[in-house]
């Protein structure tokens, strides 16, 4: 995936405030054109590491940088290549959204190329004050304000918190569009179906360490999932037991819960042979995910905490 | 568009001046006000003038050194002028306003987060501190005229007795003075999360100076520190009756204004900007 030099390298990133750990010891890269999730439960340092990204906070140990620019040092230069949705948006709550759109545009040289296309695609009153958006509809401001500019760099945290399912669609679009202009994106998130959906590759980092990177396909081959089944008529759990990639079949009332972890195919051809009335197949909770990773859920292998 | 480094961002400087103008107003609405006040009932006090003279040599030497000078002639326009309004109401006001812009130019964005959108953008903090403080110098100005020219335009139909040269001699003292004060709280909203915080710490230690500046006047066993007081630069029947002023007074309100801006800029760019 980095097939050229990355644009974003952070070699033993460190950050403590004070005792509390921050986020430590980070070493990734992130390469042009590419789309990386960076995953983690709350509080496992995934703000702290954006936070340092966007010149915020300065390291404790260790180095970032973007586009071979430190992120400290250079933090300013930075900017007019990066685009930042931050975890908890704050707008200025007096403007009009259009002033703010307008105020936020001239900090950069030439008028923002996407802001009009953005604004309709999401589809913001550009007319109502900033105080009176919704919690959806201020997370489409912040969005547009982050990419109105159709930065090279994307530095998401969250992106999609309070977004409707089809404005979520619609941002994982205007995301995938940005990658095939070249363009990376680093987005953090605590929400698995999400990195799965958008990402290209994903870092998982529990309690301040980077414990995997894993390409997406490789994520979905191995994760956990349940699937919940009514049949019409009684089927014996034993047909599915034998299946390849089922670890358990338990029956729950008048259900059937199967637990599989990678391909799924041979499972709906083996269901598709019965008269079926219900099925849900449900997505793993970030720590089902890290059971069926690293077998515990503090996130580290089984070889590594041995 | 101002340059990322270090210089005035025209954007940054044109919001702030959008964003805080009905206020900047209210507070030239209210010097102005309170200035046509003095002058509407001098005219009536001025006949009572030898009175007012006597009510004043009355009171205690210490309180007449404490609130405008011990040779300070009480029933004169200026007297009258810099005991009621310079000394006091016009002092609170402009404090008042100082101490609002400069914590709300970074510890109230750094509280409400917006500060993050701001520094997202291609601007440093170094400019975000140079624009704000100009910003700052600005709305002083426009308050100091505001409080001069109707009291300029005034006096002649108050009858009052204005030594113009003396109001000309205020211009630079008073914008010293609270560009002072203003620097000085722009380092607190430089180093604060809070914006509650910087008031208090920038308010408490005004109070401080001018307690000092108090006591030493009426108590001579303090008078040695009174230097280290601000309001010990301030003196504004000088200004208005000599038309005069301390050359070295100017001098330590500048280096005071500078090494407070300058140890805010150090500061804001090297801290971590987390609430």
């Amino acid at each position: 995936m980095v097939d050229e030099a990355p644009n974003i390298v952070c070699k033993g990133l460190t950050k403590y405030y004070g005792r509390t750990r921050g986020i430590e010891g980070l070493n990734l890269e992130v390469g042009r054109g590419e789309i990386f999730g960076f995953l983690g439960p709350n509080g496992a340092g995934k703000t702290t590491t954006i936070r340092m990204f966007m010149g915020l906070l300065r390291p404790t140990n260790g180095s970032a940088t973007i586009m071979g620019m430190d992120t400290w040092a250079k933090s300013t230069p930075i900017k007019s290549h990066v685009g930042h949705i931050p975890d908890d948006v704050s707008l200025y709550d007096n403007l009009h959204v259009h002033d703010l759109l307008e105020y936020i545009d001239r900090f950069r040289p030439g008028p923002d190329p996407l802001r009009g296309e953005l604004t309709e695609r999401l589809d913001l009153d550009v007319k109502k004050k900033v105080k009176s958006l919704s919690r959806g509809n201020r997370q489409k401001v912040a969005i547009i304000l982050a990419m109105m500019h159709d930065p090279e760099i994307l530095i998401l945290d969250e992106p999609t918190l309070g977004l409707d399912p089809l404005m979520q669609q619609e941002f994982y679009s205007i995301l995938g569009e940005f990658k095939d202009r070249g363009h990376t994106v680093f987005l953090s998130s605590h929400i698995l179906s999400e990195v799965e959906r958008a990402c290209d590759r994903v870092g998982i980092v529990k309690e301040g360490r980077l414990v995997d990177v894993r390409a997406i396909e490789e994520l979905r081959q191995n994760k956990i999932r349940h699937m919940d089944v009514l049949f019409t008529n009684y089927v014996s759990p034993d047909e599915f037991q034998k299946l390849p990639h089922v670890i358990s079949v338990e029956e729950l009332n008048s259900h059937m819960r199967i637990t599989i972890k990678g391909d799924i195919d041979a499972l709906i051809k083996q269901i598709a042979l019965h008269q079926v009335e219900d099925l849900t197949f449900t997505q793993p909770s970030l720590e089902d995910f890290f059971m069926s990773f690293y077998g515990q859920p503090g996130g580290q292998s089984e070889s590594e905490s041995a | 568009m101002g340059s990322p480094e270090g210089k005035v961002n025209l954007n940054l400087l044109r919001r702030s001046i959008a964003d805080k103008r009905i206020s900047i107003l209210v507070y030239a609405l209210g010097v102005s006000a309170y200035a046509v006040f003095i002058l509407a009932i001098w005219p009536s006090l001025r006949t009572n003038m030898e009175t007012l003279n006597q009510l004043w040599e009355s009171y205690p030497e210490s309180i007449r050194k404490a609130f405008g000078g011990e040779n300070m002639v009480f029933a004169t326009f200026d007297g009258f002028l810099s005991v009621e309004y310079f000394n006091q109401m016009w002092v609170i006001v402009m404090i008042a306003f100082c101490v609002s812009i400069a914590t709300g130019a970074i510890a109230f964005e750094i509280e409400k987060g917006t500060m993050e959108l701001l520094l997202a953008q291609p601007i440093s903090r170094r400019s975000i501190l140079i624009t704000r403080h100009l910003f700052f110098e600005l709305g002083l100005l426009f308050l100091i005229a505001a409080t001069l020219i109707p009291i300029a335009v005034g006096a002649p139909l108050a009858s009052a007795d204005l030594n113009y040269s003396g109001l000309l001699a205020m211009i630079v003292p008073s914008f010293l003075f609270f560009t002072a004060i203003g620097s000085m709280t722009f380092f607190f909203s430089s180093l604060f999360n809070s914006r509650g915080v910087a008031i208090f710490v920038a308010l408490g230690i005004i109070i401080f100076f001018y307690a000092l500046d108090i006591l030493a006047k009426i108590n001579d066993t303090i008078s040695n520190v009174h230097f280290l007081s601000l309001f010990y630069y301030w003196d504004p029947y000088r200004y208005l009756h000599n038309a005069s002023f301390a050359w070295t007074d100017l001098a330590v309100l500048a280096v005071i204004s500078i090494l407070t801006t300058a140890c805010a800029i150090i500061w804001f760019e090297r801290r971590d900007i987390a609430v």
